[in-house]
């Protein structure tokens, strides 16, 4: 049995005559965008959080999408995947007397999800730079003391490793505060989910944050990019990842010609440190400029297999 | 005995600025490997509306056929099992803006054309030249065996230039062509040399035509050494092969149904051909040649390849080893 194996994490879009639809529009599109990953080696899905209930009401219930997963190769859902970009006066995740609404809202989801054998919780662990501001130790404990108990609720109760992702634009961003959050949660509830692409875009390498919580990592969301943030885009109103200043397509599929993500490094990486489970691809906004999601996979897959494993299985070409 | 796959490459080449980068053809090449694909059919062709259809624009690319090659293996690709080639089409640098198989004054210009992929295929690691076999219909010509026997001529003529090469030529009847009925293609056949020419079966193009393609595997048995296999969506009910150019108005225009695709891919619910049957008699029967799958008019030339993969893997080769 592999000792890694990919997953795809639910970013899709393709063209039709109505104008672009994801695999949420109907069964025909689900079918057709699992066949597709399943075809080119993608083995699990990540999804939001907040689609399950389309896909429950879609298939007449969860166990019922799993079997139609499993009958086309895909063996379950991996992940679950939850953010709120913005504070509002109603949901701000660094309020402590908003608490127990993210508790109370990540218990339902991870409810929702029960007995499909996801394995992880992940999370944006606070909201935007801007609406997060001013970040500061006091913050961070504020964000720290939340997590901590949300892992120990999903871990607990559901069964599902709390994994923090961190977007290049989120309010824990940088190498420092990244080790001030991790300095102040539990490593028996709190876990990073390394995205390669967001990190590198933050300045963070994400090969030594890798080595640095190797113990602590329960996952990756693996894709690339051609920028680093040096202008404080991070700060772009009202979407950093669509407003920026500098480009208009921030991420890129992995081998993609000019990425920054050090790929063999971190596979190196990973095999050092005995990492075995899931790895995530993910393209998010792969359309942007006229590229598609269905060739951003293939290609990323074809990296994957062709590239990746062999240096994690120790038969890469000399 | 398990069947040969191809996958045909013309499904990228929508347009002369489409497929005209290197990082476009390794993308191509890559995505049908990863989709289980090691082999594709190249269009022949000219210039930049072909960037690998003649071995003059190959070498402007990769300096040399084994430059392609390499390229190829490099991302998973292990053959060019096929080129086809259309002698309508314009060859720019040969100066010829449509030869016709009909016309006895174009076949050395044609056999002349054609003397590369002697060199070209085997370089490749393919042996099959597909070849548009008649022109489209029209009314100033019929299928009788003295017009049949101008095409066969020059076909005959054609594959005994490249049966020393180990090539193959296999001839293709589309949707739109002058041959309209099993009869027609065998009449055509029996005339051409069974140790050098063989047919070319598309199953779509055949569906589309009105004639089924499960028969045609059946009744071509013996001289079937080539298939697209592909789905269509409609039948051409309204006679509309008789459009001028209808590879515009009636394939890519939609003709007056307006419609949107006429080919689509394997698994289609809504396909008129019985994929599943086409390979159960292809298996039956031994077939050798090789299996092209096809789908020209994707809109999305990368989704249409990870599906077609997921059900030649998934279901037709599951299908072969039962």
């Amino acid at each position: 049995m592999s000792k890694i194996k990919w997953q795809y994490a639910d970013h899709w879009r393709t063209d039709s005559p109505k104008g672009p639809v994801n695999q949420f529009a109907s069964r025909v599109e689900m079918d057709r965008f699992i066949k597709q990953i399943a075809a080119v080696g993608l083995r699990g899905v990540g999804m939001f959080a907040w689609n399950l209930g389309a896909v429950s009401a879609m298939f007449g219930g969860l166990p019922t999408y799993k079997a139609f997963l499993e009958e086309r190769g895909i063996e379950k859902i991996v992940d679950l995947f939850w953010c709120q970009p913005q504070a509002s006066p109603g949901m701000t995740i660094h309020n402590p007397e908003h608490a127990g609404r993210v508790i109370g809202m990540l218990d339902h989801f991870a409810g929702l999800a029960g007995g499909l054998g996801v394995e992880n919780l992940i999370v944006m662990p606070a909201h935007c730079y801007s609406d997060t501001q001013p970040v500061n130790a006091d913050r961070i404990k504020v964000l720290a003391d939340l997590w901590n108990a949300v892992g120990r609720m999903s871990l607990e109760k559901h069964g599902m490793k709390l994994g923090c992702h961190h977007e290049f634009w989120c309010g824990i961003r940088s190498q420092e505060e990244i080790d001030q959050f991790y300095a102040l949660t539990d490593p028996a509830y709190v876990n990073l989910y390394i995205d390669t692409a967001q990190h590198v875009i933050a300045g963070v390498d994400p090969v030594a944050l890798y080595r640095q919580y190797a113990h602590r990592v329960n996952g990756f969301h693996f894709k690339d990019t051609r920028h680093i943030d040096t202008v404080e885009d991070y700060r772009s109103q009202p979407d950093p990842e669509l407003c920026a200043s500098t480009t208009p397509r921030w991420f890129w599929e992995m081998g993609t010609p000019g990425g920054l993500v050090d790929f063999p490094a971190l596979m190196q990486a990973l095999q050092e440190n005995n990492y075995e489970g899931w790895i995530g691809v993910e393209h998010d906004k792969a359309d942007i400029g006229g590229g598609n999601y269905p060739e951003s996979t293939a290609l990323a897959m074809w990296y994957a297999q062709n590239v990746l494993e062999p240096i994690y299985y120790g038969k890469a070409a000399a | 005995m398990t069947l040969r796959w191809s996958y045909a490459l013309n499904q990228w080449n929508n347009g002369h600025d489409r497929f005209v980068l290197r990082e476009a053809h390794a993308n191509a090449f890559k995505t049908l490997a990863i989709s289980g694909f090691d082999a594709l059919e190249i269009p022949c062709g000219s210039g930049r509306w072909e960037p690998l259809g003649r071995k003059d624009w190959i070498e402007k690319f990769y300096g040399s056929l084994e430059g392609l090659r390499a390229e190829m293996a490099a991302c998973g690709i292990k053959a060019a099992s096929s080129f086809i080639f259309n002698p309508a089409e314009p060859i720019f640098e040969e100066g010829a803006f449509g030869l016709s198989i009909l016309n006895p004054a174009d076949h050395s210009r044609i056999l002349n054309t054609l003397r590369q992929y002697g060199e070209l295929l085997p370089a490749l690691g393919g042996d099959t030249l597909v070849l548009r076999a008649l022109p489209n219909w029209s009314e100033k010509t019929s299928v009788d065996a003295a017009t049949m026997q101008v095409a066969a001529d020059c076909w005959n003529a054609v594959g005994a230039m490249l049966a020393p090469s180990g090539i193959k030529l296999a001839l293709n009847i589309d949707c739109v062509t002058m041959a309209r009925t099993e009869d027609d293609i065998a009449l055509l056949l029996d005339l051409c040399d069974p140790a050098t020419v063989g047919l070319s079966l598309d199953t779509a193009d055949a569906a589309i035509m009105g004639l089924d393609p499960v028969a045609m595997i059946g009744r071509f048995a013996g001289r079937l050494v080539h298939v697209q296999l592909k789905n269509a969506l409609e039948r051409d009910t309204l006679n509309e092969y008789k459009l001028p150019f209808p590879d515009k108005f009636m394939l890519a225009g939609g003709g007056a149904r307006k419609i949107a695709r006429w080919y689509t891919e394997l698994e289609n619910e809504d396909g008129i051909v019985d994929i599943a049957a086409c390979h159960a008699a292809l298996v039956a029967q031994g077939y050798a040649g090789w299996v092209v799958v096809e789908s020209d008019q994707s809109p999305v030339p990368a989704t249409s390849a990870m599906l077609n993969g997921w059900f030649v893997k998934n279901r037709l080769k599951q299908a072969e080893l039962a």
